[in-house]
């Protein structure tokens, strides 16, 4: 196919070289996807470099100024980064380069952040490009969850929600195309004004893992006499840890002796700091011989352990947007348990055999003792090729037919 | 009879050449009743920790050994006595009056007698030591061989498989591999559900093995309602789904050859015991609770209320330093609380014998033993209302809050009153039946007959 001629420029707050949460792969996937389809692709990003060492030489770390300002407050860190864009000199200069070298038909603003310095050095430049708005959440309500779990005053939470509804809005209203990852979110931005929407849930890349990867978790597994093991792939998002706790919890009894409960990804820093077995709690000091800490693992190593798992688990409670993970068990083929939350926008997986839709604790137990119990699920031709539907090339085809049109 | 082979551990008992504590008298005394048993079939095995395997052991050894000291202790000749004792009833009525008016000299022979006594004891230890080694290797020699489990098996674990972590893993391995029945005996969850109670070192170890003891066996043995209740309240901790839990009684007959006669015969004001006094046996620790008892005498003694002499029998336990120093040093009572440990069995029943009754406040038991031997020797108990201890005494024992000194002090006063006392007694003497252990045996097999 040939590629249609259009100079497309994506801005984020985060680089994308080696993409590792949920917001950078899926801001690497619409990229590459973009690429697919377009005769120019570039991505920059205005970020702050305490949080990202892996960057391309055309991603703008923040000045001197913004980076105190982050250090002063990490948490709202995306809005110094998007601020950063008109307000850091240094950023702006090599950010107003990078805009006329590409003369964008197109700029891609991935969630709304970039948005408020954006608006400012358009209108400076003069330059009048067609805008998509990338939703990843609803980000005025999520910003102020956060923002409660470290304790935040009242009153700056309200203000920041505030600012941030407000630019979303802005935002909703002026872009040429606003795509999101739930059926939910695109309404809540039809709600604020976006007139041309389209819907890009979150995917997954085709899993790729090596034999002997798998082999390595297999052997190191079989040593420790484990034959069977559910597999609970996050990141050290506190909402994760939450969720394990009210789905999962710290009384493993349910457990048998050659399974294991697996933690893989930073999320294992959870585990690792939260259970000490030589406290005087009677769940901590059994939890360790019904579970496994894999810790924070490379993409081959992580690939290696969801290949040799059983089970998938999917313990989410609570966040907006569509999981990665959802899609990552999906395509998996592996049994999945999972909440009706971390189906949200796969509901129709529920009906795949060997899966397990579980919403109390009770049940999400009496669940993986099923699933550790089950045959390996055989899906038919159509549900093989339904599951494809969770491949990121899938996924973002509504978006790309969308900005086809601008 | 039984159609199943059954299997028990010994590790426990076989390679312990001493005095028989609490789980070893379980062990011995279900397992001896097999042993005896014609009509079962029965094997006894042991795990080694050194190989990481199933011995087979016999029995029989054991049986000479244990039976030849009880018959051995039993006998007048043998009485075995305390230091103390030994000291004032044995030796110094040898000793010249004259010398023991001199009170330098006095304490002197006193010295020299004890350093005596030390070094005869590490001599014996040494002596133990060697022979445990030996008889251990006699067990483990004449049998030896590594066991060879059968599907329809019932193994039998009655004592302490904590102490050896890597049993219970091993026995999960060969019951996943062979498909035999377990079953374990759960003495109390003191250790992981009032941590507060015990010390801390044996937590994690405990936790673990109640927790496999869960996941692994087909049926649980519990010695109290109250314990097991306490496993179910784990297992709901734990999110684990209990095997069915069977309760047995524990054994508690009083095993004294001696005469009443011989009895009043031993000499107990040697240890400034008088001729009134109640009497509270067990270790001097937390968990015991011998605090209430000291602020219940203390509160008499505000009171202007008279109590008799009260004779504490036990060992030193955790967290026991502080209330020891109080008792011990009180001036107003350290007269009146007398602590003792390092008792023997014969004295032991003198004082129950003589006692005009006991007293019990522990927090917590998975049993509670000296309530159940005060009943066996026809004695009056005031006790703790929590835990197992109701179901040791019924409406033969007087309770009382093990948090309250009023309600403690009731109980005493009640008690000292001689028509209560005896008409108690005379209930108790009708009422209350000793539990052989033969009869826990045969509620073991019953309830191994259900598998």
């Amino acid at each position: 196919m040939n590629k249609i001629q259009k100079s497309i420029l994506v801005v984020g707050t985060y680089p994308i070289r080696e993409p590792r949460h949920g917001g950078q792969k899926r801001l690497h996937a619409i990229v590459e996807e973009y690429k697919k389809r377009f005769t120019s692709v570039t991505y920059v990003s205005v970020f702050f470099d305490g949080f990202y060492s892996e960057y391309s030489p055309i991603d703008i770390p923040l000045g001197e100024y913004s980076r105190r300002l982050v250090q002063q407050s990490p948490m709202t860190g995306d809005i110094i980064c998007g601020e950063a864009i008109y307000s850091d000199p240094e950023v702006k200069k090599r950010f107003t380069e990078v805009v006329n070298t590409q003369n964008p038909d197109v700029i891609h603003i991935e969630q709304p952040y970039p948005y408020i310095g954006l608006k400012k050095l358009i209108s400076e430049l003069g330059i009048s490009p067609k805008l998509v708005f990338g939703s990843q959440n609803v980000e005025g309500p999520m910003k102020s969850e956060i923002l409660a779990g470290y304790g935040t005053d009242a009153k700056a939470i309200i203000d920041i929600e505030n600012q941030i509804t407000a630019l979303e809005e802005d935002l909703s209203k002026r872009a040429d195309l606003t795509i999101a990852c739930t059926t939910a979110d695109l309404a809540v931005h039809a709600k604020m004004g976006a007139t041309n929407l389209a819907l890009a849930p979150n995917g997954v890349d085709r899993p790729e893992f090596s034999e002997n990867s798998v082999q390595y978790w297999r052997s190191k597994f079989h040593a420790q006499d484990v034959e069977s093991t559910a597999l609970f792939v996050g990141s050290a998002h506190p909402p994760n840890w939450a969720g394990f706790l009210s789905m999962v919890g710290k009384g493993l009894g349910f457990v048998q002796r050659q399974q294991r409960i697996v933690a893989a990804g930073s999320i294992s820093d959870y585990f690792d700091r939260e259970i000490k077995e030589d406290s005087l709690n009677v769940q901590d000091a059994t939890f360790w011989l019904r579970a496994f800490s894999a810790g924070r693992l490379s993409e081959p190593k992580l690939q290696g352990i969801i290949a040799a798992a059983d089970v998938i688990l999917l313990p989410i409670t609570e966040g907006g947007g569509s999981n990665l993970k959802t899609a990552e068990a999906i395509i998996s083929g592996k049994k999945v348990v999972a909440t009706s939350h971390a189906l949200r926008s796969f509901e129709w997986f529920a009906d795949f055999p060997g899966v397990w839709k579980a919403d109390t604790k009770k049940d999400f137990q009496s669940a993986i003792i099923e699933a550790f119990a089950a045959p390996l699920p055989y899906r038919t031709k159509e549900q093989t090729q339904r599951a494809q539907e969770v491949l990121w090339q899938n996924c973002l085809k509504e978006m790309i037919e969308g900005v086809e049109k601008l | 009879m039984s159609q199943n082979r059954v299997l028990i551990d010994l590790t426990d008992i076989a390679q312990w050449a001493g005095h028989h504590g609490g789980t070893q008298r379980v062990v011995y005394g279900i397992a001896k009743n097999y042993f005896l048993d014609e009509n079962v079939s029965v094997k006894f095995f042991t795990y080694s920790s050194h190989s990481n395997e199933f011995i087979e052991a016999d029995f029989k050894p054991i049986f000479d050994r244990v039976e030849n000291t009880v018959i051995a202790a039993g006998s007048r000749d043998s009485v075995k006595l305390s230091q103390k004792l030994r000291i004032k009833t044995l030796i110094l009525p040898y000793v010249p009056k004259a010398v023991l008016r001199n009170e330098e000299l006095k304490k002197k022979i006193k010295s020299t007698i004890r350093t005596g006594i030390h070094n005869a004891r590490a001599i014996k230890g040494r002596i133990k030591g060697v022979y445990a080694q030996a008889k251990s290797t006699v067990v483990n020699s004449e049998v030896g061989r590594t066991v060879i489990f059968k599907e329809n098996d019932i193994v039998l674990i009655l004592g302490k498989p904590w102490d050896e972590p890597k049993l219970q893993s091993l026995l999960d391995e060969k019951k996943s591999q062979i498909g035999f029945k377990v079953v374990e005996l759960v003495y109390d969850l003191i250790i992981s559900l009032y941590p507060h109670l015990h010390h801390p070192s044996l937590f994690k170890r405990y936790t673990q093995q109640m927790f496999k003891a869960g996941q692994a066996s087909d049926l649980l043995l519990s010695i109290s309602e109250s314990s097991k209740n306490d496993f179910l309240k784990l297992s709901n901790q734990l999110e684990l789904t209990p095997p069915p839990i069977d309760v047995i009684r524990l054994g508690d007959e009083v095993e004294i050859s001696m005469s009443d006669d011989d009895l009043n015969a031993i000499n107990l004001s040697g240890y400034g015991v008088e001729e009134e006094y109640l009497l509270c046996v067990g270790t001097v620790e937390n968990r015991k609770n011998h605090a209430l008892l000291y602020y219940t005498y203390k509160l008499a003694h505000e009171r202007g209320i008279t109590l008799p002499q009260l004779i504490i029998i036990g060992g030193n336990g955790w967290l026991s330093d502080d209330i020891q120093y109080l008792i011990r040093t009180d001036p107003a009572l350290k007269e009146k609380i007398k602590i003792f440990s390092n008792i023997n069995d014969v004295t032991l029943a003198a004082l129950y014998k003589r006692t005009l009754f006991t007293v019990y406040p522990s927090f917590y038991e998975g049993w509670g033993l000296p309530v159940a031997e005060a009943l066996a020797y026809g004695k009056v108990c005031v006790a703790s209302k929590y835990s197992s201890i109701p179901e040791v005494g019924g409406d033969l024992v007087t309770y009382f809050s093990p948090y309250s000194t009023d309600e403690c002090l009731a109980a005493i006063v009640k008690m000292l009153n001689v028509k209560n006392r005896t008409a108690l007694e005379a209930r108790i003497s009708r009422e209350y039946k000793m539990t052989t252990w033969h009869d826990t045996y045969t509620q073991v097999k019953l309830s191994l007959e259900k598998l």
